[in-house]
């Protein structure tokens, strides 16, 4: 009885401590949200209906799902996250483990790693548009040291896009670096001391010591990077602006231009909508495997 | 056996530096814009024949708006983190340490949400705040970036990492919820409040769609969308919106020194470690 | 001690925050009796002369005028101008480059329609800008073209005189134009003949010349009609065989600001551009330069296709307008001036000694001796050719043109041949028709 009363006083304190956050939530993110969703339902595909709320069922969803353009943007949108969290979660990883080491000028070479992160995505996309130029660009220049000729990188249909992932990784490598050194400095120090009496090396201590202590954190990370891998926007249009041609229009662009480009707000909505469902079950499945390997 | 491992250690000291100039190449690059002619702005760091000129930082301090913008975006991030730490912090200690029903619906639910891509909502969004009014106002801006999933997750996360022993004692010693939260989570979350704070202000700082969207007035405008004002016939003056990104970008740089010591020093002594 | 002193710091802070975020209305406004607002391109607010303008216009009329610039480009000018004007914003007088943009603000029924108001003043708009006026089917217009844009072909006298070529000269065809880029083409000395946008027109300009509709008779895609074949392989054909000028390739791969390529990237010798383009080409400062350039007519297409391509701008009414009033006023004024100040075009349908003296005198001046007033008058005005839009004009223009230009530079680009670039255009572009009505 009275272990019950505790309880209930522990939900009633658990539901006003969450209020502030859900209904500042529901007011600001989820009445949009759920708005857009509607768009999708309406018939708001040209300049003429945009304040038109007919109700066409799935037409839109029907017309995206048949529109051969949207499967090709949602293909690049699938190859781009594939590359950028394997390239994210790797680099940030070997950085943070490299960082963690000591030697001279520690600190400012962190800072230098950091920089990129806050440095504006145009000056970014400008650099590299230099560094990878295929003719007068100086990567390309090493390979012809060497008799080879270079890749097209950003003008290429089949490298734009593998490199405009590898290049938003490169920009967003901070947040990784600094959460695994995080949790790096973590680790208590005498499990290294009992590894270096045991006479272990440098990747066994990755093994035994750092992989396993990092595991929640890689966890958490990789759910991050995976949502942040579709927050491509910027980096898209600012690097390659989905081309050559379309070879790395990604489904962000394809929202942007049928929305605000071609005025198709429900079309639009629809994409956004279906591509959301695309996400939500990529990530449930996740879910589903850390569970598996934490109880492993 | 000594002299193997200097060695060793000068070349790896060597590669971390050649790795932290080649990260650090594109900032330079971008200093170097800001003090060339648009004429300019795409030749290599050091060929022949550049000029250089600080035409490009007076155009951006002579600005009329220009000190609006940067007071504009100082007010919005610090209110947005003020806001967002006190509902954050309360909702993430209720979520990882205090039973009730629906805890696991309501929270996959915010997950769940977390990847609707913005682009979707900018419309919607941008008829709602004209409706309630807060559409060309900072407003726009700090509120819906207050209630962001993201950092809820990341709190959380670190609060399920404090070990249970130490509220178990507090609850003991008759402690209610709101003093172990005041007394024992948010001293021990340093490094989190931390993260959370340099993420915040960088994420605000560098928004460049919301702003553009929501705020048409120039001298309300926030400081990363304000620098496409400076445009020219063809397209953007690159060298000017290089200066204007190189000065917006000293407060970050400034918060990221002293952050980094924190993380350094702070999170050791911390006492996580139990 | 320390920790109460920072709680203290940052209460006041935040205090100082939330009382400086205030609302956001317009100091401006208050301090002046009579205003009017206009959304511009950001390129308009780093000019003196649109400042000068305004200051004109205030002295003149007592109006105020608030500028609410889109930061970006002219593309997100567009794209930013249409979210407001939908979201019902207040904004009074909006200028809009290109009639593929108006025609759909039109249909979206964003403007006011000004005949009355503009017949009530005593002007005669049909007489003074002819088919230069955008009257809609139901016979009112929605704004007036405060500007007209020519085409023309600018070139680098100095590697003509290293060539020993002559200056180019009109009337010319597109053989001779190619003829003459061959000469001058040498790729040692990194000199390209000719330099062309990787974008529409460009991708087939003789057929916008030639005047080839782009939609048919039902209101379908007419994309399929031979010439614009003839021509997308033609423009193929000088890139990439005669190497004349950059390929699409070689030009996406920089994917810069094409300002860069005529001026810095490359020495190119002949570029067929706007007439806007002679503010860069006189401004020194920003784009400093070691040659003079001249300027040609932009070459004939031959029988039919005597035509030079022409972009209007045009500035209307919102018809949410806080201050209509002031609005019609401004906008007025704005038709009969801007052209004056910003060194460009006007709209109307002929053009005085005196307009042309207003219109070139100050672009000759800013040249330096470059160019001279006859240079600009006789080779964007008194050409012999006749004028058609250089925008695709019609249902669903702006998909029409980015469906265009991905599939023809696809096309280019060797990833796809002609016959499936046209037909995937003509397929595409009838399903977004078709979504559109």
């Amino acid at each position: 009885m009275k272990k019950q009363s505790i309880h209930g006083g522990e939900a009633r304190i658990g539901y006003i401590l969450i209020a502030p956050f859900l209904i500042m939530f529901a007011v600001f993110k989820l009445y949009p949200m759920l708005y857009g969703i509607a768009v999708g339902f309406w018939d708001r595909n040209s300049e003429m209906k945009l304040m038109d709320t007919t109700f066409v069922g799935f037409d839109n969803y029907l017309a995206v799902l048949r529109n051969a353009s949207f499967w090709e943007a949602f293909g690049h949108s699938v190859v781009y996250s594939v590359i950028y969290i394997a390239f994210l979660m790797a680099a940030g990883f070997i950085v943070a483990v490299l960082l963690n080491r000591k030697f001279t000028g520690r600190t400012a070479v962190r800072t230098c790693f950091y920089i990129p992160y806050v440095t504006n995505m145009i000056a970014v996309g400008i650099v590299f548009k230099y560094l990878l130029n295929p003719s007068r660009g100086p990567v390309n220049a090493i390979f012809r040291l060497f008799g080879a000729d270079g890749p097209g990188w950003l003008s290429s249909p089949v490298m734009a896009l593998p490199t405009a992932a590898v290049i938003a990784g490169w920009a967003a490598l901070a947040f990784n670096v600094i959460t695994c050194l995080a949790a790096l400095q973590d680790i208590p120090t005498d499990m290294y001391e009992v590894a270096d009496i045991e006479g272990a090396g440098f990747w066994q201590k990755i093994r035994y010591i750092v992989l396993p202590y990092l595991t929640p954190t890689l966890f958490m990370l990789l759910t991050i990077t995976l949502i942040n891998s579709f927050r491509n926007y910027t980096a898209i249009a600012g690097l390659t602006g989905g081309g050559p041609g379309t070879s790395s229009k990604v489904v962000s662009l394809l929202i942007y231009d049928d929305a605000f480009n071609f005025m198709k707000f429900s079309i639009a909505s629809a994409e956004g909508v279906i591509f959301t469902l695309f996400i939500i079950i990529v990530n449930r499945l996740f879910t589903k495997a850390r569970s598996v390997w934490e109880s492993r | 056996m000594g002299k193997q491992m200097n060695v060793k250690k000068t070349v790896f000291t060597a590669v971390m530096w050649i790795l932290a100039l080649m990260m650090l190449y594109p900032f330079i690059m971008m200093i170097a814009i800001s003090f060339r002619p648009s004429g300019q702005a795409y030749q290599p760091l050091f060929s022949p024949g550049i000029i250089h000129t600080l035409r490009n930082y007076n155009q951006v301090l002579g600005h009329p708006n220009f000190l609006d913008w940067y007071r504009n975006t100082v007010v919005t991030v610090v209110v947005t983190i003020m806001i967002r730490l006190v509902i954050t912090l309360l909702a993430a200690y209720a979520f990882s340490r205090l039973r009730f029903k629906g805890k696991g619906v309501i929270l996959a639910f915010l997950v769940a949400t977390m990847m609707v891509p913005g682009e979707t909502t900018m419309v919607p969004r941008y008829l709602y705040f004209r409706e309630i009014g807060i559409l060309n106002t900072l407003w726009s801006i700090v509120l819906p970036e207050a209630s962001e999933v993201f950092y809820l997750i990341l709190l959380i996360e670190f609060f399920r990492s404090i070990p249970g022993d130490f509220t178990e004692a507090a609850t003991i010693d008759g402690a209610g919820h709101p003093t172990i939260l005041l007394r024992i989570f948010i001293p021990l979350s340093g490094p989190a409040i931390a993260t959370t704070v340099l993420f915040s202000f960088i994420n605000i700082w560098n928004n460049y769609l919301d702003p553009y969207l929501f705020i048409n007035n120039i001298e309300t405008q926030l400081i990363t969308p304000a620098l496409q004002f400076f445009q020219e016939q063809g397209g953007a003056n690159m060298p000017v919106q290089m200066a204007g990104s190189s000065l917006a970008l000293i407060p970050v740089i400034i918060l990221f020194v002293f952050t980094q010591k924190y993380f350094v020093q702070g999170v050791a002594s911390s006492g996580i470690k139990g | 001690m320390r920790r109460l002193f920072l709680t203290a710091a940052l209460a006041a802070l935040a205090a100082a925050s939330l009382f400086a975020m205030g609302g956001g209305e317009t100091s401006a406004a208050s301090e002046y009796d009579k205003i009017v607002t206009t959304t511009v391109t950001a390129t308009y607010l780093n000019e003196t002369w649109f400042n000068t303008m305004n200051a004109d216009f205030e002295k003149e009329t007592g109006i105020h005028v608030v500028v609410q610039p889109v930061p970006g480009d002219e593309d997100e000018y567009k794209a930013k101008i249409n979210i407001d004007l939908m979201g019902g914003s207040d904004v009074d007088v909006v200028e809009t480059l290109g009639p593929k943009d108006y025609s759909r603000q039109v249909s979206a029924g964003f403007f006011m329609p000004l005949n009355d108001a503009v017949e009530a003043v005593g002007i005669d708009p049909y007489a003074l800008y002819g088919a230069n006026l955008p009257v809609e089917d139901d016979g009112n217009y929605y704004a007036l073209p405060f500007k007209q844009e020519m085409y023309c072909v600018f070139y680098n006298k100095k590697i003509f005189d290293e060539a020993g070529v002559p200056y180019p000269q009109g009337p010319w065809t597109w053989d001779e134009y190619v003829e003459t880029a061959q000469k001058l083409t040498d790729k040692s000395k990194g000199i390209y003949g000719s330099f062309m946008n990787a974008d529409l027109p460009w991708m087939y300009m003789p057929a916008q010349q030639l005047a080839v509709p782009f939609y048919k008779e039902d209101g379908s895609c007419n994309f399929d009609d031979p010439v614009f074949a003839e021509y997308a392989e033609w423009f193929k054909h000088i890139s990439n065989d005669l190497g004349i000028q950059p390929s699409v390739s070689e030009l996406e791969a920089e994917n810069a600001n094409w300002n860069y390529y005529a001026l810095e990237g490359y020495r190119l010798a002949m570029f067929p551009q706007g007439n806007w383009f002679t503010r860069l080409l006189n401004s020194q400062e920003d784009y400093p330069k070691d040659w003079d350039y001249g300027v040609a007519p932009l070459p004939s297409a031959g029988e039919g296709g005597n035509n030079n391509l022409v972009s209007l701008g045009y500035v209307a009414i919102n018809k949410n307008a806080a201050h209509p009033e002031e609005a019609l006023t401004y906008a007025l004024w704005i038709a009969e001036n801007q052209w004056k100040y910003e060194g460009g075009i006007p709209a109307f349908s002929t053009m005085s000694e005196e307009d042309q003296q207003l219109a070139f005198g100050s672009i000759a001046e800013a040249s330096h001796g470059q160019v001279t007033v006859d240079d600009l008058y006789q080779n964007l005005i008194n050409t012999g050719l006749g004028s058609v839009s250089s925008d695709i004009v019609g249902t669903a223009a702006a998909e029409y043109y980015n469906i265009v230009k991905e599939e023809l530079s696809s096309y280019n680009m060797d990833l796809q041949d002609l016959d499936t670039a046209i037909s995937k255009i003509v397929s595409r572009v009838n399903e977004a028709i078709a979504n559109a009505e």
